[in-house]
């Protein structure tokens, strides 16, 4: 995983799938990235090396949502796949994220 | 008039279907997609008229997406006219079990129109306006259009909750794989995550998450469940009531006109396309199913449809009335009950015939009060015939009905198979009668897809091979000689003899030997014979190893006649040829046993009378009737039918020479009584299951007579089709049958029965010994000169005589002599290279063969003869200094002539086959070619047509050896240049001929 902050927007990217074998190590490390940029106002999940995403990995995005309202920081999925996108749309989940620029 | 509905709808479905495969060649002809348009909305029509909800819902969407297409919104594309064509199939099946049409579910395809027809984003709707639904569907975002849609076609809406790790995770599925699933049951109108479960990133993340569907579907809730794997606390139906009055307060969406339409592969989710997509098309709206307008016409058939964009234009009453006078739609049932009483008059007028010509052969009619009655029976007979002429017409109905079907079939089969097939279809308006085409569907799609199957070459080989890469197959009808001639041409690989002949000997269909020995059209016709298959790959296609001999026996059944013509490498045909009708035909009515039946004189070729010079005899067990060179199985019709037996010496009856395809026997019956057109009736129920009857019929003088089935007669009683064409060519081409019989030693022995004249039994009192030698006393015939084989030849002396004992009377000698045999065994075939000429080497003897496990003595008839001291030859002229090459492929031929030809001419070279004659011919100076003419690598006719266009060789004289006696065959040898054509196995004339052709050649 890797992050930059770029002016108060904390830019996540993922570097593959999101797993429930993986979901856990990477919350430890969004919430150590977070931790380290305080300037922080809003968050990017960048889903462009995201092929597959499971129930576990949609709750770590949900979860992600759920800590940015609750800082009162703005959240949005960037770049997703196409089955990533559908996966997000079917589940109603696109509006919430921002996802209303398909790049 | 539910039937009325059956038989409206399902025209306008074959319309339909041809249409549409029509339309794929032609996306933008508008006449067609105006009658595609129409037909579509009659069925709908008709359906909704007498409350046929599930067509009328099938049909429905079918037509507002057509709609679509007809107004160039959307593209006719193969998908689409795939799913026309499977909606399609389902009304033919609803159409044709009106009652049943709820039970055959038409959800898929429904689904998949009706996706077509709303991939336009729901209009965002307001929260106000999402007022008015229960609490808990207040989570939705609900596009009022698909609710409004559900309702009109009476689906229920179900909230299903989902726990998206434990009810699909845990099931071994992925959420996009279930939901694809659930898609294709129903319409997913809206969805809602619930996002509270979480608090964020301080607390542990888990796989639960909370989602609701809202779901349209026409199942029903227990099979929904079962659909989903959910327990039932987790679906809620939303009363529909609920949904109508939601639905009521919202505003109706005005359909868009602008956007061009591609359907896409798989139904689109409803709550995907939110999210903002490029270029959105439009929702349509479409009128509901109740609103139909009335249908157009129905006792007419659809007129052409005059070019036109405008939508199922309104013909004009006045124009409808006179296509109404033209044309009525009759049932078939009454036509039936008219072409009966129509028979019944034919009867009638024979029997008044009869009457009158018995009464007239009495006494003048004027006597008997009854003056000019012949011109009224005359008048009558007349009016009859055409009456039941105009009636066999109305009968009539066009082939093209029939063929039309191909298109469809041809086109779902070059797409399973990957090919690209083009069907053309010629004669579709050639008529024939009701009966032959409901007979001709099944063997034709049969052809047809065999050819597809079989026939076509896939894409790559037909380019390497120099064709288009389309395949062509051609389904033709036309009027031939009194019958019609039905074709199925592909332009594929054609049959290949070897591969055939291997595939047979493989299948144990016939032996290698029989294989060897079966020329190129033999083996064409193992195609028809039961459980064979060339197909490398069983498919469902074809390739089953049924159904070649099935399509034969079905058109045998209806009397026709299937033949093959084919060419490696460049394709085949099946013709068929049928009669016009099978309601009346002309027939030969024969006696038997006291009692009368008909013959179809269809295949009826000639009646020959049995006799001492036309006798039938008994070879191993079956009754054979030596005809022109031919030898026939002959069936007692007596015997069969189990009647007594009353053929005598005085009363031999007649033999009836008949032809079933290419199939000749003879069938010896008692009298012969008259000729009529005879009425076909169907036999009575009890009588069915009998093979050797199709029917029956009453004759003119009142007397049920039964028509025989000489299909069903035949059927297992003669030699199979491969062991019949060996047993032919015994006589009649290449092939070694042999007669195996036993004179008394233990030694048995094998004369060709191509040398054989007839068989007597004898009583051995009849035989005297004159001078040493034995004569048979014959009751007004020559004595005949008797040999005993251990008086001439090296074998075993046989014992003293029983009772009775056999006499072999050799053919083609002019000598009153024969060979006697104590025992006659079987007839048997002598396969190919069996002959071993050296191991037992004497005047008289060709050799030894080993038959049926068994060493057997193979005679030499002129051997015999010779040693017997009976000079046979004519030594015509002086041949002595000929140098003569023989070709024959059949060792036993090559034999046979050798020893025939021996000291008459200077040299006799031999060569196997036509290619080494041809080499023979370039290497040695020869005054005379005899040939065979069915040889392999070269046959006599192409080797004939080489020399003659060789100019050191083609004055080179030529006879041709054949026993083949057909006009076909000699018309052959004349254009190939053949300057004489000679029965095998006569010496004598062979001599003769030999005699008459060289001076002249010479010179």
């Amino acid at each position: 995983m890797q992050s930059n902050l770029n002016n108060t927007t904390l830019r996540i990217v993922f570097d593959g799938d999101l797993l429930s074998t993986n979901v856990d190590s990477l919350r430890r490390e969004i919430i150590a990235v977070i931790g380290s940029h305080p300037g922080t106002k809003a968050i990017a999940a960048d889903l462009s090396n995201c092929r597959l995403v499971d129930s576990k990995g949609v709750n770590l995005l949900i979860a992600l949502f759920r800590e940015s309202q609750n800082r009162g920081w703005a959240f949005s999925a960037v770049n997703p796949t196409p089955d990533v996108r559908r996966l997000l749309a079917l589940l109603n989940l696109t509006e919430r994220f921002g996802l209303s620029n398909p790049n | 008039m539910l039937g009325l509905f059956v038989q409206e709808a399902g025209e306008h479905l074959e319309t339909l279907e041809n249409d549409l495969v029509s339309l794929e060649a032609n996306p933008n002809d508008s006449a067609l997609l105006n009658r595609l348009f129409r037909a579509i909305h009659s069925v709908k029509g008709t359906a909704g008229f007498f409350g046929l909800t599930p067509i009328t819902n099938l049909a429905h969407v079918m037509e507002s997406v057509m709609a679509l297409v007809r107004d160039g919104r959307m593209a006719a594309t193969r998908d689409l006219i795939n799913l026309f064509l499977a909606g399609s199939d389902k009304l033919k099946a609803m159409v044709l079990a009106p009652d049943h049409a709820a039970d055959i579910s038409t959800l898929e395809e429904r689904t998949a129109l009706h996706a077509l027809l709303e991939i336009e984003p729901p209009a965002h709707v307001s929260t106000e306006e999402r007022a008015g639904l229960p609490l808990h569907l207040s989570a939705f975002n609900i596009d009022p259009a698909l609710v409004r849609n559900s309702l009109e076609h009476g689906y229920n809406v179900y909230v299903v909750r989902l726990n998206l790790a434990t009810d699909i995770e845990a099931k071994g599925q992925t959420i996009l794989d279930y939901f694809r699933d659930i898609e294709s049951l129903g319409t997913l109108i809206d969805s809602a995550t619930d996002v509270s479960e979480s608090g964020g990133l301080s607390e542990e993340v888990t796989g639960k998450i909370i989602c609701s569907l809202l779901f349209s579907t026409a199942m029903e809730p227990d099979l929904l469940l079962c659909a989903f794997n959910l327990p039932p606390e987790q679906l809620t139906e939303i009363p529909s009531d609920v949904l109508r009055d939601w639905v009521k307060s919202q505003p109706t969406v005005v359909p868009a006109k602008s956007v061009a339409v591609t359907p896409p592969a798989a139904p689109t989710s409803p709550a995907a396309p939110k999210a903002p997509q490029p270029a959105p098309p439009a929702p349509v709206a479409y009128p509901h199913p109740e609103a139909a307008p009335p249908r157009e016409e129905t006792l007419v058939k659809a007129p052409p449809v005059a070019s036109s964009a405008s939508p199922a234009p309104a013909a004009p009453a006045a124009v409808s009335r006179a296509k109404i006078d033209e044309t009525v739609r009759i049932s078939v049932s009454l036509l039936d009950g008219l072409m009966n009483l129509a028979g019944e008059m034919v009867l009638g007028r024979n029997q008044l015939l009869r009457i009158a010509s018995a009464t007239g052969r009495e006494r003048t009619l004027s006597s008997t009060g009854l003056d000019g009655l012949p011109e009224v029976i005359q008048g009558i007979s007349g009016v009859t015939s055409e009456l039941q002429r105009t009636i066999m017409r109305a009968r009539l109905q066009p082939v093209g009905g029939l063929f039309g079907k191909f298109n469809r079939i041809m086109r779902d089969l070059g797409q399973k198979l990957g090919k690209d097939i083009r069907l053309e279809t010629v004669g579709d308006d050639v008529e024939l009668d009701r009966t032959l085409i409901e007979g001709l569907s099944d063997p034709l799609t049969h052809l047809v897809r065999n050819s597809a199957d079989h026939g076509i070459e896939p894409a790559e080989d037909r380019v390497r091979a120099g064709k288009p890469a389309h395949g062509q197959v051609r389904i033709s009808a036309a009027h031939l000689a009194g019958r019609v001639q039905i074709e199925v041409r592909d332009d594929g690989r054609g049959l290949n003899p070897e591969k055939l002949k291997a595939k047979a000997v493989e299948k144990k269909l016939i032996t290698p030997e029989q294989a060897a020995r079966l020329g190129e059209q033999q083996a064409w016709q193992l195609i028809f014979a039961p459980g064979f298959s060339t197909a490398a790959v069983v498919s469902d296609v074809s390739g089953r190893g049924v159904g070649m001999d099935v399509v034969k026996t079905n058109i045998e059944r209806l009397g026709g006649r299937v033949e093959i013509q084919s060419v490696l490498g460049h394709g085949m045909a099946i013709i068929i040829r049928l009669p016009l009708t099978l309601a009346i035909i002309p027939a030969l009515v024969i006696g038997c046993g006291g009692r009368h039946f008909a013959v179809p004189q269809l295949n009826l070729q000639e009646i020959v009378r049995p006799g001492p010079e036309r006798p039938i005899e008994d070879f191993g067990g079956s009754r054979i009737l030596r005809l022109r060179d031919e030898l026939l199985p002959v069936l007692d019709l007596t015997k069969l039918l189990g009647l007594p037996d009353v053929h005598t010496a005085e009363c031999p009856g007649f033999i009836l020479i008949l032809k079933l395809d290419d199939r000749r026997f003879g069938l010896h019956v008692e009298n012969i009584a008259d000729t009529e057109e005879i009425v076909v009736k169907p036999l009575g129920r009890f009588l069915q299951g009998n093979s050797f009857y199709s029917g029956a019929t009453l004759l003119g003088q009142g007397e049920i007579a039964l028509i025989l089935d000489l299909a069903g007669i035949a059927n297992g009683r003669l030699p199979p089709e491969t062991a019949r064409q060996a047993t032919q060519t015994t006589a009649a081409a290449d092939s070694e049958r042999i007669l195996l019989f036993r004179d008394g030693s233990a030694e048995t022995y094998a004369l060709h029965i191509a040398n054989i004249g007839r068989i007597e039994k004898v009583p051995t009192d009849r035989i005297e010994r004159i001078g040493g030698l034995d004569y048979l006393r014959q009751k007004g015939g020559p004595t005949l000169r008797l040999l005993r084989l251990h008086d001439h030849l090296p074998v075993a002396h046989a014992g003293p005589l029983p009772a009775e004992v056999h006499v072999i009377i050799p053919r083609l000698v002019d000598h009153p002599i024969a060979i006697l045999a104590e025992q006659i065994i079987d007839a048997a075939d002598l396969p190919q290279g069996a002959l071993d000429g050296r191991s037992l080497k004497a005047p008289g003897i060709l050799g030894t063969a080993s038959v049926q496990n068994r060493l057997k003595v193979v005679i030499d008839l002129y051997g015999l003869l010779q040693a017997a001291g009976i000079t046979v030859a004519t030594r015509p002229g002086d041949l002595t200094q000929l140098r003569v090459l023989l070709a024959e492929d059949t060792a036993f031929f090559r034999e046979a002539v050798r020893r025939g030809l021996q000291g008459v001419v200077q040299t006799l070279d031999l060569a196997n086959d036509g290619e080494e004659a041809w080499q023979r011919l370039h290497s040695g100076h020869y005054d005379l070619l005899i040939t065979d003419l069915e040889m392999p690598r070269l046959n006599g006719f192409e080797l004939t047509a080489r020399i003659r266009g060789d100019a050191h060789l083609k004055n080179l004289p030529v006879i041709a050896l054949s026993a083949r006696d057909s006009a076909d065959f000699q018309e052959r040898a004349r254009v190939a240049g053949i300057n004489h054509y000679e029965t095998k196995l006569d010496r004598e004339r062979l001599c003769k001929a030999i005699t008459h052709l060289l001076p002249d050649s010479h010179s």
